[in-house]
């Protein structure tokens, strides 16, 4: 299967985007809605599935749209193709504060799972599949639960996670551990599996929870430094601190139950 | 066959992906091609189960490159080169290789056990869906006669201690015959009496206790419409059902708290409300049903249970009536409820029952006296 190859530029600090230089006639597949600006010229079409020429009648490209629903994208995939005869620009944005990086598929042996969600964007050609966790250990508590993507192709893939993102080459044997959340992206090579945080009082009282997943390559690694749910956890909290009163859902849950408590006195009248 | 098979490479210093070699096990040795060259003595070979699967075949050993220590893989490509590298192993590496050929039974038998689970929870949560009602009998059959005795006297007990119950008198004579015929044959010891009490209800309380409303009795036309009421109230003893309706309410609140958890606590007390509120409609529905039946068995006219129900509308409808009719609050005289009595009354074969021997206006007119009495005594 040919890629297309595509120029790219990722611009910001902590709120990414990436902007990608179509050549004429070349595609870029990318979420629905992760849009920020496109040139003059550059026609977007709405397909179903993931946008991989692979798919040729209805039925497999939904098919394709539906794994990927299950992977956490979206049924649909945007395309964006350069009709002009000159090269023209894109610009795909990421959802939340974090870090977008680029990922050449052959440099990984073609393969990539990743996070569920993680994928951004792609030149055209890179199929977005679902990588189910067999082990039920690592699915149950390995932290990235039973479903992740597996990105297929060898092209460039863009694949963004919350804070910042590190890549890390493991040799055979080598092993990693790493809090779970905090893993976004591996090459298949890589064996992905949990461990027992050791001892009662670190897992109770560490705060990294009672296991850890480890990492043995060989094979590259990716992490992220902020999990979106620690991000969300340390959110609402604070937004819950920061005052709640009782609230008029308070007062009507209230008055529900003294209803309730009303109706079942009356009730009891005879049995 | 040559016994060659494609393989990938990983070493610290070459490319992340590794590099495809072919592989060939000679003798004891491990021949790697490529660029690459090396051969390794398969005692130095470590099996390791690698990949994102835990299904890639890992032949690991070390050697020094340069000055330093390598650590080197090789994974078959495919399924083609995993049996041929399989099949010609040497014998020294056998142990290791069955570890990993037994790892793919093993992790099916985990799903098949976990789906093997997952599917005979769902067919138990159907099955006592199915039979809810027969494990509710079952469970209330369990309770000894003793207990349901002792839930009943602690009921009455109160009303009697407050002197509002008329334990003898034409009017409990009455009700104490009615209820005999009712009841003949029963497992339980009945205890009827009458409750000074103008409103028009009747109760009855585990292990035998029946309690009728003075206004009940002044309310019915005939003896048969008591006799419709008093069926009905005995069977909800004969069919335990105050102690299915407190089980049924134990175990909503247990599945509602158990699916809802504490979050939404209000879901869940609903959820209680309507779980039990339709458990009740049946067991009224069963009682009826079962009430009619015990009427003809014991040769009372059963259509008295319609009749109080007329009754009752009719006073209704007259409003100002001094007796707040509490019989309708526990049981809507609805009109689904008639026709359902009617439906059944019909379904019964045509016959003429013998008027109960009671004289009526006698013992309505005695519950005044009663009343005189009952003060006097106090």
């Amino acid at each position: 299967m040919t890629m297309d190859a595509i120029e790219y530029r990722i611009e910001g600090d902590d709120l990414q985007f990436v902007e990608i230089r179509l050549e004429p006639g070349q595609c870029a597949v990318a979420e629905p809605g992760a849009m920020m600006y496109i040139d003059d010229g550059i026609e977007m079409s709405t397909e179903l599935g993931d946008g991989s020429r692979r798919a040729s009648n209805f039925f497999s490209r939904l098919w394709r749209g539906v794994r990927r629903k299950f992977s956490g994208e979206s049924l649909f995939s945007a395309i964006f193709e350069n009709t002009a005869t000159t090269p023209r620009r894109v610009a795909i944005a990421a959802a939340s504060p974090g870090q977008i990086v680029p990922i050449d598929l052959r440099a990984v042996g073609g393969e990539l799972i990743c996070q569920a969600g993680a994928y951004l964007a792609a030149a055209r050609g890179v199929e977005i599949g679902v990588a189910l966790q067999k082990r039920l250990r690592v699915g149950f508590l390995g932290g990235e639960g039973f479903i992740m993507q597996k990105l297929t192709g060898d092209g460039i893939a863009f694949v963004h996670a919350s804070g910042a993102l590190t890549q890390m080459q493991l040799a055979p044997g080598q092993s990693l551990r790493v809090d779970t959340g905090c893993l976004v992206a591996l090459q298949t090579s890589v064996r992905y599996d949990i461990q027992y945080a050791g001892r009662v009082k670190t897992a109770l009282f560490g705060g990294e929870g009672l296991f850890f997943a480890q990492l043995t390559g060989p094979g590259t690694v990716w992490l992220q430094s902020m999990p979106l749910k620690r991000l969300s956890r340390t959110m609402l909290g604070s937004a819950m601190a920061a005052g709640r009163p009782a609230g008029a859902l308070g007062i009507v849950y209230v008055i529900v139950i003294g209803i309730i408590v009303l109706v079942n006195i009356l009730r009891s009248g005879g049995v | 066959m040559n016994g060659r098979f494609a393989a990938r490479l990983y070493a610290p210093h070459l490319p992340s992906a590794g590099i495809a070699v072919d592989a060939t096990f000679v003798g004891n040795r491990l021949h790697v091609d490529g660029s690459d060259a090396h051969q390794v003595d398969a005692n130095a070979i470590t099996v390791h189960i690698g990949g994102f699967d835990h299904d890639q075949l890992q032949l690991c050993w070390t050697s020094t490159h340069g000055h330093a220590a390598v650590q080197w893989a090789l994974t078959p490509v495919d399924a083609a080169a995993l049996a041929t590298a399989l099949g010609t192993a040497p014998a020294a590496l056998e142990p290791a290789l069955r570890k990993f050929r037994r790892r793919g039974q093993r992790m099916s038998a985990k799903w098949w056990l976990l789906g093997g689970t997952a599917a005979t929870l769902v067919l138990a949560i159907v099955a006592a869906w199915w039979s809810y009602g027969a494990l509710l009998d079952w469970a209330a059959s369990r309770v000894p006669p003793e207990v349901e005795a002792k839930l009943g006297e602690a009921t009455v007990s109160e009303l009697r201690k407050a002197g509002r119950l008329i334990d003898k008198g034409p009017a409990v004579d009455a009700v104490t015959e009615i209820g005999g015929k009712l009841t003949a044959g029963s497992r339980y010891q009945y205890h009827w009496a009458v409750l000074d009490e103008a409103s028009i209800n009747a109760f009855a309380a585990p292990g035998g206790h029946v309690v009728v409303h003075r206004g009940l009795i002044e309310a019915a036309k005939t003896p048969e419409e008591l006799a419709g009421v008093l069926a009905h109230e005995v069977q909800h003893i004969e069919q335990r059902h105050t102690l299915k309706a407190m089980m049924n309410g134990v175990g909503w609140a247990a599945l509602s708290t158990a699916v809802l958890g504490d979050v939404s606590a209000m879901v869940g007390v609903l959820a209680y409300q309507v779980g039990t509120l339709s458990y009740s409609r049946d067991l009224e529905a069963e009682a009826d049903r079962l009430g009619l039946a015990a009427l003809v068995k014991a040769d009372i006219a059963p259509g008295g249970m319609v009749d109080f129900f007329r009754t009752l509308e009719q006073e209704g409808e007259k409003g100002g009536t001094a007796a707040p009719i509490a019989l309708l609050s526990s049981h809507p005289a609805t009109d689904s409820r008639i026709a359902a009595i009617e439906a059944d009354i019909a379904r019964l074969p045509v016959k003429t029952y013998p008027p109960l021997a009671i004289d009526w206006s006698a013992v309505q007119g005695s519950l005044g006296d009663d009343k005189a009495d009952s003060a006097a005594a106090e």
